[in-house]
Parts: C-alpha cells; structure tokens; sequence
C-alpha cells in the first residue's frame, strides 16, 4: 500500500481517530459539568422552600378571602356593585353611542390641533423674525404683513380646535360619570381586598398554578439548563456588603454573604416553624429582617456568626458542630467535615452571642445577649482581666482584697490553709486554686507547694502595714445581728450559705449576690476587733474596697460581729501547717536565685542567707511567679505588670498558635474547645493522656509548669467565658457600623458599667433587671412577721430598696448629689439602708449623668417651680390631698402618718427639694406604669364629675380648675411645694417601731402545722 | 339570610339550655377547721366604727356543718364563643372588708369597684397577665368601673391602706364559673352536654392544693362535690 503520508510525520487517521475520542470525551465532560453545576445543592433547598411558601401564601390568601366573606361591608359593597353593574350595563347603548362620536370627530380632533400646532409654529418663527428685524432696525413693512396673517390664522385654527377639545371633553366626561359610581365602589372594595390582592400578585409569581399561560411557560424556560444563566428563579442569591472587609491574605475584600441562597427563609417571617436550613431568625426584629437594626443587607451574616459567605454548600460555609453529638449527625447527614484552610470558622450555636461583642462590648450587660453578658460578668468576678492585659477592662479595680494590713485581720496559719485550698474554707469564693491541680500533686510537687505557701506568707507578713484600730465597745447581740445582717441590705451584695446550694445555677443575678464573699467561718479567718473596725468603716483598712460605709452605730456593728464571728470551720481549721523544710527552701531560693547569677554565686548567696530571708526573697518571687499581685494589693508590686498573655484579639489568634500538645485526638481541633479545656482544667496542656484514660504530668521544672489558676468554674460559665473570648477580634468596623459614639451613648455606657462594678442592682431594681436583695427581703419578713406575709410579693418589694426607674427625671440633680453625700432616711418603712460610698465627685456626676442621659433628660438646671402659697391652686392641692388621705402614709413633718409602720412613704415635707415637678405629673396620672408594684395609688382627681357636685364635695377651688387634670396636679405639687416642717423624722420613726412595730397581719397560729 | 336565621336558632337553643345543663353541688371541708383571725382595724377609726362586733378574716369561713365557702369552682379549658355578659360584677369595699371576698368575672365584664365606706381606700389589683392597677377612692368617689382583657388564674386585689383588706379575682374568657356561698353550695347554669374537668380553688389551700375532678353534663343537670380536706403533718 502506498503511503498517504504526504510528506506529514504524523497519522492523519490515527489523528481523526484521536480527535473524534475525545471530542466525545469533551462533549461529555461538557455534560457532565453542566449537569453537575444544574444540580448544586442549594437549588433543592430553594425548589422546596418554594413550596412551602406558596403553600403560606395560599393559606394567607384563603384566611383573607374568609375574613372577607365574613366582612358585611364586604358584602355590601359586591352587592352594590353589582346593582351598579347593571345599571352600567343598561347605559350601554348609550355609552357605545357616545364612543361612536368620539371615534368620528377623533381624526377631525387631531387634524384641527395639528393645524393650530402648525400655524402657531410659523407664526412664532415670524414673530422672532420681525422682533430680530426691529432691533437691527431693518424694514418690515413685508414681514409686518405676513405676521398680521398669520396671527389671524393661528387664532382661527385655534378656535377650531378649541370646539374639537371641548366635544371630546364633553363626551368624555359622559362616560367618566358613568364609569364613576363603579369606580367609586371598586376603590371602596380595594381598600379591603388590598391584603389579599397583594397576596394573590405574591403568588401569582411564586405558584405556576396561578401563572398566565406565557408566565407558565417562562417560568420552565428560565430554569432550563445552559440558559438558566440568563434570569434564573433558582440561583445563588447573596448580599454584598462594602464596608465591611474580608481579610483574604493581606487583601481587604468586601464581604459576600450567600447564606441565604439555602437559608431562603432567614429574612422572612411566618417559617420560624419551619425546619432548618428554611427557618426564620429567631430574632428578626433585631437582625435580618428589613426593619431590624441590623438588617441583612448592610451586616450580612458571617460578620456576626463566622463563618465563609461565600460558600454555597453545608461544608464550604464552614458551619461548626455543637458539641460531638451533632458532629456525628452532621457526618451521617451531610458527610461533614472541618473546612480546614479556613480560618473564620462558624461559631457554634452556644458562642453565637460572641459576636455581639466587637461593636457592643462597651455596654454591661450587652441586652439580648445573655450569655455573653454572663461570660462578661463572670470575666470582671474572676478577675481574668487582672493577669491578663484587656483594653477594655483596662480602669477595672482589682478583684481580690488589699493585702495591705492583712496581718490584722487574719494570722499566718490560716492563711497558709487558705492559700493551699480555698474552697476547703468557702466552697463557692472566686479565689482560685493554684496548688494541688493536675500538674502539681504528686507528693513532692506537694512538699514544695507547702514550702512556697509558707514563703509568701513571710513575706506578705513581713510587709504588712499597722491598721490603726479601736476596741469593740460592746460584747453584741448575736440574735440582733442576725436581724440586722438580714435586714439592712448586707444580703444584697453577700451570702451567708454555709454548705453548696445543688441547684445553684450561673446569673448575673447570682454574680450579684456574690459581689462580697459568702460571709462563713469568720470567726476561722479574723477576729473580733478588725471585724468591729472593719464594719463600722470599710475604707479606713483599704480606701478601694467596694464595701460601703453602712453608718452602723457601735451597738449594731457590735452585734453583726458577736453574729458572724459564731461561723467557724472547724475541719479546716484542724489542717495541720507545716514547718518550714530547708531543703525545699534552698531548692526553690536557687531557682530564683539561678534566674540572675551563675552557679557559684547561688551557692554563695544561699550560704549567707538566713531561713527567714530566704522565706521572704523565695515569697516575693513567688508572689511575682503566681502574679497574686495582679488581684491584690501588695507591697513591693505596685508597678509590676500582669503576667498573663494579652487577651484583646484572642478571639482572631491562629489556630495554629494554640498549643493542643498531647491532645490533639481528644479534643476537637477549634479555637473554642482549646479555651474551653483551658478554662476548665488550666493545666491540661502539661499533661499526657494515657490510654487507659489516665494522664501523666510532662518533664517540666517548678517554675515552668503552667501557672493560670483553678476556678472550679461551672460548664454554663465556661460556654460564656468562651463566647466572650471567641468575640475579642480585631475586626476593623467601620464607624457606620458601629453604635453612634453621642454624649448619650458614652454616659449610659460609662454609668452601665459603674453600677455593675458597683453591683447597684444587688440592692435596687432597674428596668426589671436586679433586685437579688428580693429573696433575703422575704425571709426577714418570715422572721418578723409570717410566712403569708413573705410570700406577698408586694410586700417584699415595698420592704427591699427602691426601684430605680426613671430616677434621671424624678429626682432634682443638685439634691441627689447631696443625698449621696451624706444619705438621710427617705422611705421611713424601710429597714434596709442606703450605704455611704466615698466616691469622687467626678464619679458621682458620672452616674448622675447616666440616669438622666438614659431618660432623655440633658438639662441640668432647671427653673424651679413656680408657686404662691395659699392661691386657689395651693388650696385645691391641699383638698385633693385630704381627700386622697395622703398623710394615712405620708409624714408629713412630724407628724406622723394615720396608718400603721407597714404602709409609711416618705415624708412629703422632703418633696420639694427632693423631686421633679414633672416627674410628679408623671408620676400621679399612674405610679404603676413608672414603679410596678408600687403601693402608691394614683391620687384621685375629680375631672368628669358634674361641676356643682365637685363645688359642693371638692370646694370651689378645686372646681375652678376641674377640667384640667394638669392644673389639678400642679396644684398637688404646689400645696407640697409649700410644705413647711421637720424634714429628719428618723428618731420619730426609731422610736415607733421600738414601741409599736410595724403592724403587720399576721395569721393566728393554727394547729395546721408548718406545711401551709 | 336562611344561614344566618338557623345560626341565630341555633344559638338561641344553646344559649337558652334546651340542650345545655346545670352543674349544682355542695363544697364541704372535712376535719377541724382552723379560728378565724380577728381584723384589728384601730389604725382607721372610719373602719373600727363601722363593726359592732370585731370583724374577722374571711381566709377560711365554714359552717357548722362544714360547709366550705368562697371557693371557686370552675370548669378548665373550655371553648367558648357566646358573648361576654356586660352586666357589671360589683366588687364592695363596706367596713373597710371586701364583698364578695372571692369572685369570679370573664374578661371584658365590667367590674364595678364601690367604695361605701366614708375613708379612702386604695384598690390595687395585682395580677400578672393583666394589667396591674392601683388606684386612690377618696370617701366620695362611690364607684368606678373596669375591666380586664385576658383570662387569668387567681390573684389579689387589695388595699395598701387598710393592709388587712385583701380579696381574691380570677378572670375568665368563659361563663362557666361560681363561687360558693356560706351554705357551700354553688351552681353553674348552662353548661353544654359533655364531659369537663372541674377545680376548686380556696385561698387557704392556695394554687398547690386546687381539688379536680371529671363531671359530666348530660340532658339538663349534673352534680359536683368537693371535699377539702385538713392536710396531714409531714
């Protein structure tokens, strides 16, 4: 066969060959690869969501379309349409006859205005002409002539189509009055049926059922495959937000959201029963939804869930598992997987609220984010922020007591035990365990940690100052104590709960009530004379305690001693101490030592030292290692900087830069689980897991061994720590994005936070938030009176301190400043008192500030009120008072009310210093709207009584001005404006109670037994 | 038009106990009732003057024959969509006591609140799922009206004034209630055939202690006893 090769080096047949192969191959690859991208899966999510939500909107529709049947004006109105219908109709000929007329004269109609358009067109290019000839002064006799035509003309043709205009005008407004009365009844009807019209043009573009025949046959071909690139119903939908950046290697990008492409339903409300990924957002009016704050389109989704937006399958978004339970379900259901190379991660439900905290972190507690809030809380309790440098806790004080002058207040043995284990002593303190954790109990990690306790006591004793004290006067009535400990508010900030509540559960209430510790075994940690000192004046042992100055007399303080000095634990007091072992001293003397001299000097050094100076140089060191100083006050350590990593961006670390060391089998590879564990268990990444589920410690020295605290923190407080942690990221916001910085804002903020440093809302209830002082209130009033009274809700409210509700407008500024300066009685019932706090006047005005920005209220100086005493106003005021029986409560002076001690209010000659005029107004029309729960009644007013009947009861002025319930409570607020009297009536109430009590009903005693 | 004329029948047939009953039937308490408490009323001389003899507390007040009064009885979780009756509850402050002590009312009846005492009393009302009210009746304001929007289980309404005055509301969204009188006994009328369950409630035994029971109304009348009984010592 002769060669076909021409002269070619390849095969043109075997070319053919492999050119046919795989133009195959390509055409089914091609295929394939749009049959694959046909079938993403998203579009079954979206296929489905369309079903149910024309199934919602049918059943809107029918709901409506019931509602409408039921309507009679509904009724009514298609009735009358109807009728209208046909009369309509029997105009008809009529009409056609008018149309007729109009379809003739409409060519004659067009015709005429053209001419007139025409003409009118000539004539004003002539007019401009001979305007132009006149101003160059040119002759225009000619053109004079053809204007003069010309405007004849124009005005003829106008007169022509100016009949035209009014014939078809005419007939028009023949067949408007005819269409009118239907038009009319058809508007009335829409104004009814618009709800359901809308819902049926809704659904004329989600239903094909409800389609026309052309929309039908469109709604098939957009989504048909290759084409559906053009406007496709289902398609990747997806929100870009701009100002918010995506860090992509070192390339800010705009975020791209396209959640919603599967989570159809997020924004929509009406499926928040729906089942995942179709359902509403459980909070769509604060995100997602159009008119939340933040709304889908200008936050997206991942900004505040993580997360990658751009992924439109389960796996490629990034979502995280709760715990491993759903782990195991999302592999059987989804075949799930970590998206490893993406850093963002989607927080896992339990941490969403960590979120919150990059824009709102400045406010406490963040609302709506309880958890968060929680984990806040319980970061300030523990003092994390003390080791661990945090700009925004950066003012906070220290957490744990000054050290100072502890040598009065305790002894060395006992703060050896202490320090060994705190929670033998008090099993719920915040001071955490540092000794006998995971990698320091083997039984000469033990001997030493012994060793280094008894060094920082020296040390600490050593330095500690003289407390200037003065004996306790009295021996104190216990049982009085326990009285006055229950009742004068020391329970809204401490617990006396000698042994682990079981239900104890994680608040913020709860952190309220442990701003102090749980005041058990006194009578083991201190002694009679430092507590005498320390009750009757916090400050003089340490000017930064919280603890306020509760002006207790020295019987009271006297007796609250003799009462919490019984509490001893006696077990705890029995762990023996030890001596101090020379060898361990030496041991841990050189460690220190060795940090800064060679071999020989520690040998020589040690050799010169005493055992006491070793003591004290291994304790100061020790002190510095441990970082004690960062919660308490020590001498030696003022300038010392904390020794915990910086927390600030936490939340934004690599994963990679989280040590798991042995335990990377065990514990999922997430950011959170690494600071869950951490927090849990600090020292786990010193140890090895065993296979039989034992661990050994690593080969670390003393002083290498992880030092972060053991704080026996509760699985609730720790998902909140977490969620905290998991929102410190150094997230750029852009300002628009963030909570308007205005003079309001930055006081409400600063004034949240002082009074939850200062747990304010231990004691006072605020916007229905604090008030943990509430259930100590109850048993006092079981002690006093009985169990039915401590049961009456109201009751303990009247007895615990005041709600703070509206105080920014209800009380004049200058005298709050006074007031919480020197604290005067106010509410003459009350046994609980307000403390003396020793804040500055900057901090003061601060939270003076804070309740008046949060009422809206910036005015500072105000006129005073204006009254005259005895006018018709004053007079009426006082006849409104008598007869609303305001001093059966009130004081008024001196005098005391008619009603027994339960049901006193303050002394109303106090008023006019004390309150706003305007807020009284508020106050009168309904005091339960501004304090729930009050006693207070709204005062009555006669305004729809006949006029001579309120002449005859009220007086005449009182009548005068009964139509104006303003003037009738500017006349209340006059006739106390004009009160005149004693304004301290404290040794009057004293001594009422002492002889009379407070009168309260209590139910004879029964055979019935205790059950009831 | 003929819908709407049998639909009116219909009703009327219901409504007018052709086919619906009455539940009647005694409360009783067995065992040793416990002293009623006497109101010390000194603090109110208006009040102390209007009793000849001490006024006592009305928490427990049983006959000799142990006939339980204020108890309410009421039939839970019925549907009910005839008219709220708009004749107005009267609710009495007379010798600074409450009357009745106990009561019962459907939401949206009007309650008229009287004061015919000649002193001031508060009247404040502490319910949770209503709104709370707390108002001043100066000795001349004899009466004012109110209502309330949702049913609710019992709470009090009381007078911070005269700290002793204290009674008891529950709010209904049907008609199906009574409250017995110092004979025991009670009638609830125009109960539909069938099967309910009925409680009774007394302040004394309080919302832990509330008594049920199944009653079945069937052609015209059914009865329905409760027996309270003394609680036994843990």
């Amino acid at each position: 066969m002769v060669s076909d090769q021409q002269e070619r080096y390849y095969n043109i047949f075997k070319l053919n060959k492999w050119f046919a192969i795989s133009s195959i191959l390509f055409t089914g690859f091609w295929v394939l690869t749009f049959a694959d991208d046909y079938n993403r899966p998203w579009k079954k999510y979206q296929i489905e969501f369309r079903k149910m939500e024309i199934e919602k909107v049918r059943s809107e529709i029918s709901t409506k379309q019931e509602a409408l049947e039921g309507n009679e004006d509904y009724q009514l109105l298609l009735a009358q349409l109807d009728l209208k219908q046909a009369e309509f109709n029997n105009q008809q000929g009529r009409i056609n006859e008018v149309n007729q007329e109009l379809e003739r004269i409409e060519g004659a109609f067009y015709s005429s205005n053209q001419n007139y358009q025409f003409s009118k067109a000539d004539f004003d290019a002539v007019k401009y002409q001979l305007e132009d000839y006149k101003f160059k002064n040119i002759n225009t006799k000619a053109l004079q002539k053809q204007f003069d035509k010309l405007e004849i003309k124009t005005k003829k043709a106008f007169l022509i189509f100016e009949s035209y205009q009014l014939k078809v005008d005419s007939l028009e407004a023949i067949i408007r009055t005819l269409n009118s009365s239907i038009k009319e009844t058809n508007d009335d009807l829409f104004t009814l049926t618009k709800d359901r019209d809308l819902l049926e043009r809704q659904l004329s573009k989600l239903d094909p059922e409800a389609m026309s025949l052309s929309n039908k046959v469109a709604n098939i071909v957009r989504d048909l495959p290759v084409i559906d690139f053009i406007d496709p119903y289902y398609e990747v939908k997806q929100v870009v937000v701009n100002d918010l950046k995506e860090d992509l290697v070192y390339m800010g990008m705009p975020k791209v959201d396209r959640c919603m492409t599967c989570h159809v339903g997020i924004n929509k409300a009406g499926f928040e029963d729906a089942p995942q990924p179709y359902t509403t957002h459980p909070r769509l009016d604060e995100f997602a939804g159009g008119s939340s704050p933040h709304p889908m389109s200008e936050y997206g989704c991942t900004s505040c869930h993580g997360g990658r937006g751009r992924g439109t399958d389960f796996i490629s978004s990034g979502h995280m598992p709760r715990n491993e339970k759903q782990k195991k379900e999302w592999k059987k259901k989804y075949n799930w997987d970590y998206l490893h190379y993406w850093e963002n991660k989607m927080l896992p439900v339990q941490y969403t609220e960590a979120g919150c905290f990059k824009c709102h972190g400045d406010n406490m507690p963040v609302k709506g984010a309880p958890v968060l809030s929680l984990g806040m809380s319980t970061f300030e309790k523990a003092g994390c922020y003390s080791c661990h440098q945090m700009d925004r806790w950066a003012d906070a004080p220290k957490p744990g007591p000054s050290l100072y002058k502890m040598a009065s207040k305790t002894d060395r043995d006992w703060t050896y035990r202490w320090i060994m284990e705190p929670r033998a002593f008090r099993h719920n303190t915040w001071m955490p365990h540092f000794f006998k954790k995971g990698n320091n109990s083997s039984p000469q990690d033990i001997l030493r940690s012994e060793q280094e306790s008894l060094a920082m006591i020296e040390y600490l004793y050593e330095k500690s100052e003289d407390y200037e004290q003065v004996d306790k006067p009295y021996i104190g009535d216990s049982e009085n104590g326990e009285l006055l400990v229950s009742s004068y508010g020391c329970m809204g900030c401490h617990q006396i709960q000698p042994e682990e509540d079981p239900d104890y559960i994680p608040s913020m209430q709860n952190i309220r009530l442990e701003q102090g510790p749980n005041l058990i075994g006194l009578g083991s940690k201190t002694n009679e004379k430092w507590l005498f000192n320390w009750l009757k004046n916090p400050y003089s042992y340490h000017p930064g305690t919280k603890m306020p100055n509760m002006r207790l007399s020295d019987e009271e303080a006297s007796d609250i001693v003799a009462y919490l000095i019984q509490g001893k634990t006696t077990e705890f007091d029995e762990t023996p101490v030890p001596g101090v072992d020379q060898k361990i001293l030496n041991e841990i003397t050189s460690d220190f030592l060795s940090q800064l001299n060679s071999t020989s000097q520690v040998a020589q050094k040690l050799e010169s030292m005493s055992v006491e100076e070793k003591l004290s140089y291994s304790g100061k060191n020790l002190i510095g290692h441990y970082g004690c100083y960062s919660c308490h006050n020590i001498q030696g350590f003022e300038e010392a900087k904390p020794i915990g990593i910086a927390l600030n961006h936490e939340g934004s670390k690599l994963i990679s830069k989280l040590d798991f060391g042995f335990w990377h089998d065990e514990i999922p590879h997430t950011k959170w689980d690494w600071f869950y564990n951490k927090i849990n268990e600090p020292e786990k990444f010193d140890l090895i897991p065993n296979d039989d589920g034992s661990v050994s410690v690593k080969e670390l020295k003393p002083l290498e061994k992880s030092r972060m605290p053991w704080y026996g923190l509760e699985d609730k407080e720790i998902t909140s720590l977490v969620t905290l942690i998991m929102g410190l990221v150094k997230d750029e916001i852009p300002p628009t994005k963030l909570p308007e910085k205005t003079p309001q804002y930055l006081a409400v903020t600063k004034g949240e936070q002082f009074i939850h440093t200062n747990n304010c809302l231990g004691c006072h209830k605020l916007d229905d938030e604090g008030g943990a002082i509430w259930p100590a209130t109850a048993d006092w009033l079981r002690e006093v009176a009985d169990n039915t009274n401590a049961e009456d809700m109201s009751l303990v409210q009247s007895f615990s301190p005041p709600l703070l509700n509206t105080q920014g407008r209800k009380t004049q500024p200058q005298w709050l400043l006074k007031w919480f300066k020197n604290v005067s009685m106010i509410r003459p019932h009350l046994q609980v008192r307000m403390p003396s706090f020793d804040y500055t006047d900057e901090e003061w005005n601060d939270l003076i500030s804070y309740f008046q920005q949060k009422d809206n209220l910036d005015l500072i100086y105000e006129d005073p009120h204006d009254f005259t005493l005895n006018s018709s106003s004053f007079k009426a005021g006082e006849r409104i008072a008598e007869m609303g029986a305001c001093i059966n409560c009130h004081f008024y002076g001196q005098e005391k009310p008619k009603q027994d001690a339960l049901t006193w209010a303050p002394n109303l000659v106090l008023t006019k210093e004390r309150l706003r005029p305007e807020w009284l107004v508020e106050w009168f029309i309904n005091p339960q709207d501004v304090m729930p729960g009050t006693k207070m009644p709204a005062p009555y007013i006669p305004t729809e009584e006949p006029q001579n009947s309120i002449r005859e009861v009220w007086g005449s002025d009182v009548a005068q001005i009964s139509r104006d319930s303003t003037k009738l409570y500017k006349s209340l607020i006059d006739w106390m404006w004009g009160m005149e009297g004693r304004k301290d009536v404290s040794s009057i109430v004293r001594r009422h109670l002492n002889s009379q009590g407070y009168g309260f009903i209590i139910e004879e005693e029964d055979d019935w037994g205790d059950e009831w | 038009m003929n819908k709407l004329l049998s639909s009116i029948t219909l009703s009327f047939i219901v409504t007018g106990g052709l086919i619906a009953g009455e539940i009647t039937g005694v409360v009783k308490y067995i065992g040793k009732p416990p002293k009623a408490k006497r109101l010390r009323m000194d603090a109110d001389p208006v009040c102390a003057a209007s009793h000849q003899e001490a006024a006592k507390a009305e928490t427990f007040i049983v006959d000799a024959n142990g006939n339980l009064a204020n108890v309410i009885i009421y039939l839970k979780g019925v549907k009910y969509s005839g008219k709220t009756p708009m004749e107005p509850v009267e609710l009495d402050q007379a010798g600074c006591v409450y009357s009745p002590h106990v009561m019962g009312v459907m939401a949206g009846q009007p309650v008229k609140i009287l004061n015919s005492d000649a002193t001031m009393h508060n009247i404040h009302g502490l319910p949770k799922v209503n709104r709370e009210f707390n108002f001043g009746m100066p000795k001349t304001l004899k009466e004012k009206t109110i209502s309330f929007d949702k049913s609710e289980d019992v709470f009090v309404v009381k007078c911070d004034v005269h700290p002793w005055m204290k009674s008891f509301t529950q709010v209904f969204d049907h008609p199906y209630f009574a409250v017995t009188g110092t004979n025991g006994k009670f009638s609830i009328p125009n109960v539909p055939d069938g099967t309910y369950e009925a409680i009774a409630w007394q302040e004394r035994f309080g919302s832990k202690r509330t008594l049920s029971q199944q009653v079945t109304v069937k052609g015209g009348s059914a009865t329905l006893n409760f027996n309270f009984e003394r609680p036994k010592k843990k």
